[in-house]
C-alpha cells in the first residue's frame, strides 16, 4: 500500500532493443524495481526457477513458443505473477486471448505511463 | 552489409515490427477481419547483392506497389508479391469467396492501397519513434518480372556507391490465406547518414 | 540562330506559360480539390462543384468534414488529416471503402444516384497544399460486376460440360443444371421435366430443391389453349413466363400446391434438341411473383441448351447400349443379352430351387420365302412373327433372336414341365398362322426343342445344347412340332 513498494519484474522479448527500451522506460518511473530479462520462453522459465518475480511483461512474437504459450505455463506454475502481453500485434483476437488468460494487453510502443498504470494496479 | 551495428540492426527490426503491426491493425479494421503481419527477416544488402537476390529468391513474376518517400531518409519503397497470388490476396481482403480469373483495374487499385497502408505505417513508425519527419508520395501498382525489377526500382549498376537496399520479408496471415511478400526499400546513401544518426541517438538514450 | 530542334521546346514552354492552370483544372473530367494545412478547401474545380451540389462560395474555406458533418468514413477523415498535416500520400480504393464522399449524379432518366469513387490524396512537395483527386469509377464497377458475373456463369457451365463429357450420368448432370440456375438466380427452385414416351405427357425428371412429392407428379399434355406454363412452353417452343401464379388463370387448379411448394411464379424454358425436337422443359420457379431479366432469360437459354446436350447424349448412349444388346430388325434381345439373362436366371433358379425352360425355335420354310419373295418379305415376316411370339409370353420371359431364323425363348420359371409344353404349342400355332403381306399370304412353321432346368442340365451350355438337339429331333420328326430334350422319339 506504499508508494515505495518493491516490484520484481521479468521482461521477456527476443529483441534486445525492445528489452532495453522497456528497461529505459521502467527506470524512469519513481518506483523501486528489480528487473530481470529473458530472450525466449525457455530462458524465461529458467530465470523464474532462480528468482522471484511479481510481474512479467511478455512479448507475443518470439521464435519457439510465443508469449501466450509462455503465459499459460506461468499462470499454472507461478499463479501469483501478474502478466501483461506487450506486443506490436494489435489485434482484437489476440487481445481477447490475452484477457482469457488473465493478462493485461499493452500495445507496443508502450509508454512509461502505461507501464506504471499496469504495475500499480493492485498497489 | 556492415553499415549498422547489431544493436542498430535490432532496433530497425523492432521498428519495422511496430510499423507492420500497426499496418495490420489498420487493415484488419478496414476489412473487418483478422489480418496478421510479421517480419521474419530483414537485411541490408548492396546493389549487386540486391539484383542477385531478386533473381534468386523472388518469384519470377511479381505484382507490386511502388511508393517514393523523402525526409530523414529518401528513396523508393516497393511491396512485392507473387503475381499469381495477388488476386487471391485482394479477394481475401475484400471478402470475395469466388475466385476470379483475371485481375481488373479495381483490384489493381485495391492492391495499390494495400501497399500504401503498409508502407505508410512502416515509414511513419520509423520516423515517429526516431523523432524524425518523413513524407510519402502516392502509390503506384505495377507488375514485373524479377529480372526487370532493378529497372523498376531505379536500381542501376552504377548506384553501388550511393544506394542502400533494405530487403524485408513480410508474412501475411489472413483468415483463409497465407502469403509471403517482400518490402524493398531503396535508400539514398546520403540520407542513410541521417538515418544512422537518428538510430544512434535513440540507442544512446536507452543503452 | 535558332536551330530547328530548339523550336518545339520553346513553343512548349510558351504554350505552358500561356495556359491558365485554373482553367485547365476546371476542364478536367474528375474532381480536384486543393486543401491547406488545416484541411480547408481553397480550390474546388467545376466537376466537384457540380457533384457536391453547392455553390462555390459555400464550399471554399470549409473542410470536407464541415461540408458533410458525420457523413465521412473515419478512414477518409484520417487519410485527409494525415496528408494535410503529416504529408503522407494516400490512395483510397473503391473495394476497401465502398462509401467515400457522398457525391451524387443524375442518370440519363433524371434520377439521382450515388457515385462510386476512388480518391487520391497527394501532398504537394513544394508547398503546404494537398491535392485531392476524385475519380468516378461507376463504369469500371459495372464492368467488373459484369465480368465477374460472366466468369461465374462460365465456370458453372464448364462444370456441367465436364460432367456431361466424363460419363453417362444424366441424373447428376440435371441436378447440377438445376443447382446452377438456383445459384445464379437467387430465391428460385428449378426443375427439369421430360416428355414421356407417349409424347402426351411430361414427368419431372429432376427437382433437387423441391420436395419429393413434386417429382411424383405427372402432368398431362393437353391440346388446346389451356395448360400451365410448362405445357405452353412446349407448344410454343419458346420461353413462357407466368409472373404471378396466384393471378394466372391457367394455374388456378394448382394454387394450393403452389403455395405449399412456396413458389410464386413460373418461367418455363423448352428444351429443344436437333431437328427442332422438344425434349422437355426447364422450369424455374421463383419464390415470389417476378419476371425474368434479360440476363435471367439468357441464362435459362444457356442451361436449357446444356440440358438438351445431356439428354441427347444420354439417349445416344442408351441407343448404342440397346443396339449392342438387341436385334435391330425385330428389337428382340440378341445373343449377348440372352447369355446375360440366361446366366442371371440360372443363378436365381439355383438359389430358389425352381424349374425354368429354354426353347430353341427354328422357322421351317423361311429360306424359301426369302428366295421366292425377296429379303424384304423375309424381314416383314420375321417382324410379325417375333411380335406374335412375344405376345404369348409373360413380362418376365424372354424371346431372343440369335440367328437368321433362329430364336430362343426362355420361360423364367415354370411350375411343371407341362406348362412349358403348353407354351410351346401356343407358339407353334401362332407361328403357323399365315402372314398377310399385301396381296400375298405367306406362311411358315417352326420346329421347337425344349430343355428344362435342372432336368436337362444345370449350365447354360448344357441347356442350350440339349434344346438345340431337341429342335433337330423335331425337324427330323417332320417339323411343325415341338420335342422335349429327354424324349426318345417322335412328338407326343
Amino acid at each position: 500500500m506504499t508508494d515505495r513498494a518493491v516490484f520484481s519484474i521479468l521482461l521477456v522479448d527476443d529483441s534486445r532493443i525492445a528489452r532495453l527500451t522497456m528497461k529505459h522506460m521502467l527506470q524512469s518511473l519513481d518506483m523501486s524495481l528489480t528487473l530481470h530479462e529473458a530472450n525466449s520462453a525457455d530462458q524465461a522459465e529458467e530465470v523464474l526457477e532462480q528468482v522471484h518475480a511479481d510481474i512479467a511483461l511478455v512479448d507475443f512474437n518470439m521464435p519457439g513458443r510465443d508469449g501466450l504459450a509462455l503465459a499459460a505455463v506461468i499462470a499454472e506454475r507461478y499463479p501469483h505473477i501478474r502478466m501483461a502481453l506487450v506486443t506490436a500485434n494489435i489485434q482484437d483476437a489476440l487481445a481477447q486471448r490475452a484477457r482469457d488468460l488473465g493478462m493485461a494487453f499493452l500495445p507496443k510502443p508502450t509508454s512509461a505511463e502505461q507501464l506504471e498504470g499496469f504495475i500499480r494496479q493492485d498497489a | 552489409m556492415d553499415l549498422f551495428s547489431p544493436d542498430e540492426h535490432d532496433l530497425i527490426v523492432e521498428l519495422m515490427n511496430l510499423g507492420v503491426g500497426r499496418a495490420a491493425h489498420a487493415l484488419s479494421q478496414l476489412v473487418n477481419d483478422e489480418v496478421l503481419l510479421s517480419v521474419p527477416r530483414l537485411e541490408f544488402i548492396s546493389v549487386p547483392e540486391a539484383q542477385e537476390a531478386f533473381r534468386k529468391d523472388l518469384p519470377p513474376f511479381l505484382a507490386g506497389v511502388l511508393q517514393d518517400f523523402e525526409g530523414f531518409i529518401n528513396g523508393r519503397a516497393a511491396l512485392l508479391f507473387p503475381e499469381a497470388r495477388s488476386l487471391e490476396l485482394v479477394n481475401a481482403m475484400i471478402g470475395e469467396e469466388l475466385s476470379a480469373d483475371e485481375i481488373t483495374e479495381l483490384e489493381q487499385e485495391t492492391l495499390a492501397e494495400l501497399g500504401n497502408i503498409l508502407l505508410n505505417h512502416c515509414l511513419a513508425t520509423l520516423a515517429n519513434q526516431l523523432k524524425q519527419q518523413v513524407q510519402t508520395d502516392i502509390p503506384r501498382a505495377f507488375s514485373s518480372s524479377s529480372s526487370e525489377l532493378p529497372g523498376t526500382l531505379s536500381l542501376y549498376e552504377d548506384d553501388s556507391n550511393n544506394t542502400l537496399v533494405m530487403l524485408v520479408q513480410i508474412d501475411f496471415s489472413l483468415r483463409h490465406s497465407a502469403l509471403r511478400g517482400y518490402l524493398a526499400f531503396v535508400i539514398d546513401l546520403q540520407s542513410a547518414d541521417s538515418f544512422l544518426h537518428a538510430l544512434r541517438e535513440y540507442l544512446a538514450e536507452i543503452l | 540562330m535558332l536551330k530547328s530542334s530548339d523550336q518545339p521546346v520553346t513553343c512548349l514552354s510558351e504554350i505552358l506559360d500561356n495556359i491558365d492552370c485554373t482553367d485547365l483544372l476546371h476542364s478536367l473530367d474528375g474532381g480536384v480539390l486543393l486543401l491547406d494545412r488545416r484541411c480547408r478547401i481553397i480550390f474546388c474545380n467545376r466537376w466537384m462543384i457540380k457533384h457536391i451540389g453547392l455553390q462555390e462560395d459555400e464550399i471554399l474555406g470549409n473542410t470536407l468534414a464541415q461540408l458533410y458533418p458525420g457523413q465521412l468514413a473515419p478512414a477518409l477523415q484520417d487519410a485527409i488529416e494525415n496528408a494535410c498535416l503529416n504529408r503522407m500520400g494516400r490512395l483510397l480504393s473503391y473495394q476497401l471503402h465502398k462509401r467515400l464522399l457522398p457525391l451524387k449524379q443524375r442518370n440519363p432518366n433524371g434520377e439521382l444516384r450515388p457515385l462510386h469513387q476512388s480518391i487520391l490524396i497527394r501532398p504537394l512537395s513544394q508547398s503546404n497544399l494537398t491535392l485531392v483527386q476524385c475519380h468516378d469509377i461507376t463504369n469500371a464497377v459495372k464492368r467488373e460486376q459484369h465480368l465477374r458475373a460472366n466468369e461465374r456463369i462460365l465456370r458453372l457451365e464448364r462444370k456441367v460440360l465436364e460432367l456431361i463429357a466424363t460419363g453417362d450420368n444424366m441424373d447428376e448432370v440435371l441436378i447440377e443444371i438445376c443447382t446452377t440456375v438456383e445459384n445464379l438466380i437467387p430465391n428460385t427452385s428449378c426443375a427439369v421435366l421430360l416428355m414421356n414416351e407417349d409424347g402426351k405427357s411430361l414427368s419431372v425428371k429432376s427437382a433437387p430443391s423441391l420436395p419429393h412429392h413434386f417429382k411424383q407428379r405427372q402432368k398431362g399434355l393437353q391440346f388446346g389453349p389451356t395448360g400451365t406454363s410448362c405445357i405452353q412452353a412446349i407448344r410454343h417452343r419458346s420461353l413462357v413466363i407466368s409472373p404471378d401464379l396466384q393471378n394466372d388463370e391457367h394455374w388456378q387448379p394448382l394454387l394450393d400446391e403452389a403455395r405449399q411448394l412456396d413458389i410464386g411464379a413460373c418461367w418455363a424454358q423448352p428444351v429443344i434438341a436437333a431437328y427442332d425436337e422438344v425434349l422437355g422443359v426447364l422450369a424455374c420457379y421463383p419464390k415470389s411473383p417476378s419476371t425474368p431479366s434479360e440476363a435471367n432469360k439468357l441464362l435459362l437459354q444457356r442451361m436449357s441448351n446444356l440440358t438438351a446436350i445431356s439428354l441427347e447424349r444420354h439417349k445416344r448412349i442408351e441407343r448404342i447400349r440397346f443396339l449392342a444388346m438387341h436385334d435391330p430388325l425385330t428389337g428382340l434381345p440378341n445373343r449377348s443379352l440372352l447369355n446375360e439373362l440366361l446366366g442371371r436366371n440360372l443363378r436365381r433358379a439355383h438359389r430358389e430351387d425352381n424349374k425354368f425352360a429354354l426353347m430353341f425355335i427354328d422357322l421351317d420354310g423361311f429360306k424359301e420365302i426369302n428366295d421366292c419373295h425377296g429379303h424384304d418379305a423375309g424381314d416383314d415376316i420375321l417382324s410379325v412373327l417375333s411380335g406374335r411370339m412375344s405376345q404369348q409370353l409373360r413380362g418376365t420371359d424372354t424371346c431372343a433372336r440369335i440367328g437368321g431364323d433362329e430364336f430362343v425363348v426362355m420361360l423364367e420359371t415354370i411350375a411343371t414341365v407341362e406348362t412349358a409344353e403348353a407354351v410351346a404349342q401356343k407358339i407353334l400355332s401362332c407361328l403357323n398362322a399365315p402372314v398377310q403381306r399385301g396381296q400375298l399370304q405367306l406362311q411358315v412353321s417352326a420346329s421347337i426343342g425344349i430343355a428344362i432346368y435342372p432336368d436337362h442340365g444345370i449350365s447354360a451350355d448344357a441347356l442350350l445344347t440339349h434344346a438345340d438337339d431337341a429342335m433337330y429331333k423335331a425337324k427330323a420328326a417332320g417339323k411343325n412340332c415341338w420335342q422335349r430334350a429327354d424324349q426318345s422319339s417322335s412328338t407326343d
